[in-house]
């Protein structure tokens, strides 16, 4: 990767061998700049740069905090490239503690490529974008179930048929993860993955826990998936994990409740459940059984489904049911 | 003790009406919306035979929803026949609160249970405050209240009550010390002058907040806490048959501190919910998202029970409460 020579991130400049720091501006407030801490680890040796970056999901924090644990293990003199860690990738999500940013609701990663004089979150998804697409060779973004919902350790890329999407299936590979959904799912166009990888570089997400917990198997698997995919790129030395057999999804459904009280899901994430069969239930405050929820799909993998006992609306996203098309 | 019930009749709260040997429903009204009435579900069991009344409530913190998921699994194992008196459970005692999964009220931003007596004609949360004291005042006997540490903090399995040494709190003392914990904070502590509980003691009623769990959990050992907790007041009150649990020791507490963060970034717990701290003793770690560590945060006292505690990788804001520490006064 010649034609990087000072690779820089904000106010983040990467110098070999070492590790610095720096701010990247993604928005502004009234009164100050809006920005993402970033933390640089530089190779003694040159090679690709791997951007990763955590809490476009202002409540998914255990990807930072793996990202953290792992560039305290890593030595930059055994390593040939760069990797670029965004550590709040939508930071007034990350302080209002929320999913969607706090000024105009949106959900970040739905609006990528994002637009420079667009609307305040599709301003921050420009910046990152250009950011991650000047800097980087490869892209990881990683997310969990927040906090109200769970999630089994999967990784997704965006399927296109193109030699990026060939890139990504082969580090989504080497991730530390059976489970991989190879999406071309139409509401998935806005993320950032998509939109990296139709420019032509591979990008996956990392999903990983949540349900209001980050225990530390969970930041085990995020760095692992983390280190994973930087082997397989040659930025860290050794060969990448390979799984014995993988589980292929296709096709993702979202199941909404009809009913509002009490969620009791019945199966985990995880779990690979029959089209039909009930999944969770919807308990009103008198104790009584409003409603059953099956899955629509099967044999589907349970991509996400919401913590036991938080309280749902009706029409809230309680679970992901995905296609299992191969294992 | 325990004060003549004859005087209830038709025992009611909002709509729900007791009806003695069966299990009925109903709703009480606590605010209203611009468009509608805000009110909470309630649910009344009421005994073959006659006896005291126990009110139990959930949710005056809107996250804290492993009170009323207990309450129902204790409804669910009641035998009515062989109950004397009644249990009056009121599911969401902050109803707003509870559909935004706030810990406050959404509407005006104020903590219900710092609002008690409350005002008939005061603002937003004074009037709900008002009318829960009403309501419990004209039909309870006694009065739990569950409270849990949300989403963001983590409890231990505790009793808490109001000792300003009147016969009601001594009556609240027995009673915490049949709710299945030996970890009793007898509070004096001014701040919680608002709370339900202090208030009902002030008002004669004994009350207890039992508090258990959060971090945004529900775990199957905190609904068995709270149910424990249930069985066993309402044994000492004589409303269920059999003897209330007696725990070999009481830990017993007073003098509650609130810890603050004084920088910001993601939460390390050193210690966890109901451990025992020195004065000085590393509660927790403040990282920053560069890596650096920017607090270490020191317990204000001790040994003291650590009666709450932000749950990990939180991220913080300065003056976030960290941690709640209580002087532990007996351990015997």
């Amino acid at each position: 990767m010649a034609q990087k020579k000072a690779l820089t991130v904000g106010t983040a400049v990467a110098r070999q061998g070492r590790r610095t720091a720096g701010e990247l501006i993604l928005g502004y407030y009234p009164d100050s700049a809006i920005t993402t801490p970033v933390n640089i680890l530089c190779g003694r040796k040159p090679g690709p740069t791997l951007w990763v970056q955590a809490a476009i999901h202002g409540a998914e924090v255990g990807g930072a905090m793996a990202l953290l644990q792992l560039f305290k293990k890593i030595d930059p003199a055994k390593m040939s490239g760069t990797i670029v860690g965004i550590m709040a990738a939508n930071p007034t999500a990350f302080r209002g503690f929320g999913r969607n940013t706090p000024y105009d609701g949106e959900n970040l990663n739905r609006l990528f490529p994002g637009d420079r004089s667009g609307s305040h979150s599709r301003q921050a998804a420009h910046v990152l974008m250009q950011t991650a697409l000047k800097v980087s060779d490869a892209m990881m973004d990683l997310h969990s179930g927040g906090d109200e919902a769970v999630v089994p350790f999967y990784a997704l890329y965006w399927d296109d048929g193109s030699p990026a999407s060939t890139q990504a299936a082969r580090l989504a590979r080497a991730a530390g993860t059976p489970d991989l959904w190879t999406s071309s799912d139409d509401w998935l166009t806005g993320t950032m993955m998509t939109n990296y990888t139709q420019r032509g570089k591979p990008a996956l997400i990392i999903e990983c826990g949540g349900g209001g917990q980050v225990p530390a198997a969970h930041i085990d698997n995020f760095e692992m998936a983390i280190a994973g995919v930087a082997k397989a790129m040659g930025i860290l030395p050794g060969r990448a994990p390979r799984q014995k057999a993988y589980r292929m999804m296709g096709e993702a459904l979202l199941v909404f409740n009809r009913r509002g009280g009490y969620f009791l899901p019945i199966v985990e994430a995880g779990a690979v459940v029959a089209k039909g069969e009930v999944i969770a239930r919807v308990m009103d405050p008198h104790g009584r059984i409003l409603e059953e929820i099956t899955s629509p799909n099967g044999p589907a993998y349970i991509a996400a489904i919401v913590r036991p006992y938080l309280p749902v609306y009706s029409g809230a996203m309680v679970a992901e049911c995905i296609e299992v098309v191969g294992g | 003790m325990i004060k003549e019930t004859a005087k209830k009749k038709p025992l009611s709260v909002g709509t729900a009406r007791a009806i003695r040997g069966k299990r009925t429903t109903g709703r009480l009204a606590l605010g209203s919306y611009p468009d509608g009435t805000i009110d909470s579900p309630v649910i009344i069991a009421s005994g073959a035979k006659p006896g005291p009344t126990l009110w139990i409530q959930g949710c005056v913190h809107g996250p804290e929803v492993g009170g009323p998921v207990a309450m129902l699994r204790f409804l669910d194992g009641l035998k009515l026949s062989a109950l004397s008196g009644t249990i009056v459970a009121v599911m969401t005692a902050n109803p707003t609160a509870f559909r935004s999964s706030s810990r406050n009220t959404p509407h005006d931003g104020e903590n219900l249970n710092r609002v008690f007596p409350g005002a008939a004609n005061g603002p937003h949360s004074r009037q709900t405050a008002h009318i829960l004291m009403r309501a419990a005042l004209n039909t309870a006997d006694a009065v739990l209240d569950l409270h849990s540490g949300g989403d963001r903090s983590i409890v231990p399995f505790y009793a808490l009550y109001w000792n300003d040494g009147s016969p009601t709190a001594k009556e609240s003392a027995r009673l915490a010390r049949a709710a299945g914990t030996p970890d009793i904070w007898m509070s004096t502590d001014t701040w919680l002058d608002g709370a339900m509980f202090t208030n009902l003691t002030r008002a004669s009623i004994p009350a207890l907040i039992i508090e258990c769990g959060g971090g945004g959990q529900v775990r199957e050992e905190y609904i068995d806490q709270y149910v424990s907790a249930m069985r066993g007041v309402a044994k000492a009150l004589g409303i269920l048959p059999g003897r209330a649990p007696r725990q070999r020791k009481y830990r017993t507490m007073d003098n509650a501190l609130l810890v603050y963060s004084r920088g910001g970034g993601l939460f390390e717990p050193s210690v966890a919910a109901g451990d025992i701290v020195a004065k000085g003793q590393e509660l927790g770690r403040i990282r920053d998202l560069f890596g650096k560590v920017v607090e270490v945060v020191k317990s204000p006292s001790g040994p003291a029970y650590i009666a709450s505690m932000r749950r990990a990788y939180m991220p913080i804001f300065s003056g976030d409460q960290i941690a709640e520490t209580i002087d532990v006064f007996e351990d015997r």
